[in-house]
């Protein structure tokens, strides 16, 4: 009787009988520990009965649960029973179900597992499987808990949670039933759609419980591919190891076989706590984690399991790839160029649509001609993005795709409509003119004459955006020399020349600190943490809190002058660049009064209010 | 107001915001609150950048990791209001919020342990906390936390971050930070990737081989 452990095999049995589904070693046993048995009761096996007398028969007259009759209503002692589970609409139950495909009936939808679930969710009647695993015996209490209820909550604690995929399939096997659910160590089991208690498969119970065969051992003495030597070696590196992960007393081990893989792939000793269980309990974890990782046992000693990879060892990680990357962003560079390039020409219609709408006061020619225009100056723009790559890198290209966007933005909300061929046009001789460290600043102009167009719906105000903008593209290229001059003189970066992806960041840089918002140490102050300290209490309380203007036409205006002469000085002197800074910050508060007094004088500078005044939340949500 | 366009800003301009926390002045230096300021000092150190300037209360520093610009910031108000300097100045420099790494010391992880990640929960670290409030109260926020162990015994947690190190404990952070360096530099270049995984993994199990 005596196969892969112990297992009965008799006449009309659909499977062999084991005492533990679950927990029966994978390895053939050795020896036997008594002569094999039945152990199926007196009357199958010529043993004399040892286990207790069967209690003596209730007088009271029980009542009949099996019936399909109903009890009376009103009648005492009477437990609810679920009728058979949920039917489709349209379907009979079938009471004379055989098979296991004919008892579940069609797969549950998700809404009935959850309905199911719920209900048994908190529920008390539960079978609890522990460290014999799922025993023969539980068949039968699994059917006697679905005679009542349709799902049957199975709590598993201990040594059978480290291989819980083992458990669901053998319950599924053995019992039948479907697992709908499992967290944890809680399974929930539904009977099917047709199950009937009285054509359950009936076993004949276990009454005695046969003792376990004596295993090969689990810990070898010189494991294979080990010298002795080795073998003495790891364990003694092993009782110094830190243990990976303690074993607690709750007897949930799900992660366990994870973690050790896990640990595996980063060194080839792994240690395991296993303080405070059963000692049984702890080679019945270690057997198992044997056969599921798969590793070698070096020890039990001192309530731990010392583990060894083996030899035959292989990281299931992919190798890290270093070449791979760069292509995958080149490619990733080349279908964003196309993607753009056919992207465009949807938004260009939209953008001719809206500009239709808007610009209903407008005769019917015109509109035609806008429209012309603005596609026209499309095709410009694209082209110049798409001859521009042969001599750009492939951060000038992105530029491009910026620029090129940036108009088709603009053009729906501008209606002077003589503003956008002259600055385009401008633009594109910019840009066939100028290298590719130029373009990026035109990119960085884009938002500003955004800004301008659409605040000055006037023609003469827009006239003088241009001029404005003509300015600015001045004042920025000297914004720019500023950058170099500062680079130089910090040391941050030895280069002359400014990488173009550090610009952007630099321009930044310079306007805080031309802002006063700002402040720059020197060498002997920033290399003492309470000196920064204190100076940082002392700037923050007189720094402005937002940044409030940006190179606006009006600034360039009114301190012309004193700019130039102000940057010369900071390179000089970081004193005099202060007491300037102080200088500036209360011209930046004279024009922020001037700006509430004056309406006029808001509206022009309210175009150019930087980026930097938005809130962090909604900087946030737009860059996310 | 007028909204910057997603569309419009160029598309390399993503800097990175690398801020450790701390709490400023020579009192609090080298305690175990203030390892972020020791990883942002050996990053600023291996990278060539000077860090000074001081804006939106904070100490700054602006450079580049290879091509990517970068920047170093310590915040110099107190550890529990950092996110009042770093919030105002990732909206000054448009930084995206995936693009802001926060290194702080973190109690759950043994000394000298890193890790990596790309967003997480504040794990009760106040600094942590208050950044993120003033970002949005988002998770999203790449963070690199570097373990310094649990207080031993009874002692009161708030004793045991503003303690220093022993010196056991210093040779630990030191490596520890080393390798950071290293760590801080390929995700700044390539993002999370595998390697980051892998740097994870590493650090995991550093102390878990002899």
């Amino acid at each position: 009787v005596t196969e892969r452990g112990l297992a009965y095999h008799l006449d009309g049995a659909p499977f062999e009988f084991q005492y533990s589904y679950t927990e029966t070693p994978r390895a053939r046993p050795v020896a036997l520990r008594e002569a094999p048995f039945l152990p199926f009761g007196p009357e199958v096996t010529p043993r004399p009965w040892t286990g207790r007398k069967p209690l003596p028969k209730s007088r009271k007259e029980l009542p009949e649960f099996d019936s399909f009759m109903l009890p009376p209503p009103g009648k005492k002692g009477v437990k609810p029973v679920q009728s058979p589970g949920p039917f489709l609409a349209g379907t009979e139950p079938r009471y004379q179900a055989a098979s296991r495909e004919e008892v579940l009936g069609e797969p549950l939808t998700k809404e009935e597992v959850d309905e199911l679930v719920k209900a048994t969710l908190k529920t008390k009647r539960q079978l609890n499987i522990g460290r014999d695993g799922l025993t023969h015996n539980m068949l039968e209490n699994i059917h006697s808990h679905w005679k009542r209820k349709r799902v049957c909550k199975i709590k598993c604690k201990g040594v059978c949670t480290v291989d819980m995929d083992n458990v669901c399939q053998q319950l599924e096997e053995k019992v039948g039933g479907k697992v709908i659910h499992h967290q944890g160590g809680v399974i929930f089991l539904f009977r099917g759609r047709n199950y009937n208690y009285r054509t359950r498969p009936i076993y004949p119970l276990m009454l005695w419980k046969p003792a376990a065969p004596v295993y090969p051992r689990l810990v070898k003495k010189i494991p294979d591919g080990l010298t002795p030597d080795e073998a003495e070696d790891m364990r003694k590196r092993g009782r110094q190891l830190p243990p990976i992960c303690k074993l607690g007393k709750n007897g949930v081990y799900l992660n366990l076989v994870k973690q050790v893989r896990e640990a595996f792939e980063a060194c080839d000793l792994v240690r395991v706590d296993c303080s405070g269980l059963n000692k049984s309990d702890c080679r019945k974890i270690g057997a198992k984690l044997k056969d599921l990782v798969p590793c070698t046992l070096l020890s039990f000693e001192f309530e731990h399991i010392l583990m060894w990879r083996g030899n035959d060892w292989k990281s299931s990680l992919p190798p890290l790839e270093e070449n791979d990357f760069k292509v995958a962003s080149d490619q990733i560079l080349n279908s964003k160029e196309a993607g753009s390039g056919s992207a465009l020409t949807p938004i260009e219609l939209v953008n001719n649509a809206t500009s239709l709408k808007k610009c209903n006061l407008i005769e019917g020619a015109e509109k035609l001609e806008d429209s012309m225009k603005s596609s026209f100056e499309n095709g410009m723009i694209l082209g110049s993005a798409c001859g521009n790559p042969g001599v750009c890198n492939s951060e000038g290209i992105d530029g491009t795709e910026s620029s090129a966007d940036a108009p088709i933005e603009f053009s729906p909300s501008n209606s002077a409509r003589d503003l956008d061929p002259s600055q385009t046009s401008t633009l594109y001789c910019q840009s066939s003119l100028l290298d590719k460290s130029e373009n990026g600043e035109l990119i960085e102009m884009y938002p500003d004459r955004c800004g301008n167009s659409e605040q000055s719906p006037d023609v003469p105000e827009a006239l003088t955006c241009l001029m404005g903008s003509s300015d600015e593209i001045h004042e920025l290229e000297t914004m720019r020399r500023n950058c170099k001059h500062l680079n130089g003189s910090d040391g941050v970066n030895s280069d002359s020349i400014v990488p173009s992806y550090m610009e952007g960041i630099l321009l930044l840089f310079k306007q805080a600190i031309d802002s006063g918002m700002a402040l720059v140490l020197n060498e002997n102050e920033f290399a003492d943490a309470n000196y920064v300290y204190q100076k940082s209490v002392a700037f923050t309380k007189t720094a402005p809190r937002y940044l409030v203007l940006r190179h606006t036409p009006r600034k360039s205006h009114g301190t012309q002058k004193t700019e130039p002469a102000k940057n010369v000085r900071i390179n000089k002197h970081l004193e005099e660049h202060k007491v300037s800074d102080h200088v500036k910050k209360k011209e930046i508060v004279m024009g922020g009064s001037r700006m509430q007094r004056n309406d006029h004088a808001r509206e022009f500078l309210s175009d150019v209010v930087p980026q930097g005044t938005l809130r962090v939340d909604e900087l946030a949500k737009l860059l996310a | 107001a007028s909204v910057p366009d997603p569309a419009a800003r160029p598309a390399e301009y993503t800097p990175w915001l690398i801020a450790g926390l701390g709490n400023p002045g020579s009192k609090y230096h080298g305690t175990r609150h203030n390892v972020g300021f020791e990883m942002v000092d050996r990053i600023a150190r291996d990278e060539g950048i000077t860090m000074n300037t001081i804006q939106s209360k904070s100490l700054l520093g602006i450079g580049s990791i290879g091509e990517v610009p970068v920047l170093l910031v310590k915040p110099q108000s107190y550890i529990n209001y950092s996110g009042e300097a770093i919030g105002p100045l990732a909206a000054y420099y448009q930084v995206p919020l995936r693009h802001i790494l926060v290194m702080y010391d973190e109690m759950s992880l043994p000394n000298g342990v890193l890790r990596l990640q790309r967003k997480g929960g504040h794990g009760r670290h106040n600094g942590l906390q208050n950044v993120m409030e003033c970002l949005d109260s988002s998770r999203e926020l790449p963070r690199l936390s570097i373990g310094i162990g649990s207080p031993p015994g009874k002692m009161d947690t708030r004793a045991f971050l503003l303690q220093k190190f022993s010196s056991e404990e210093r040779l630990q952070i030191d490596t520890a930070l080393e390798q950071g360096v290293d760590a801080v530099r390929t995700l700044v270049l390539k993002g999370f990737s595998g390697s980051i995984e892998r740097f994870n993994l590493v650090q995991k199990y550093k102390f878990h081989s002899v």
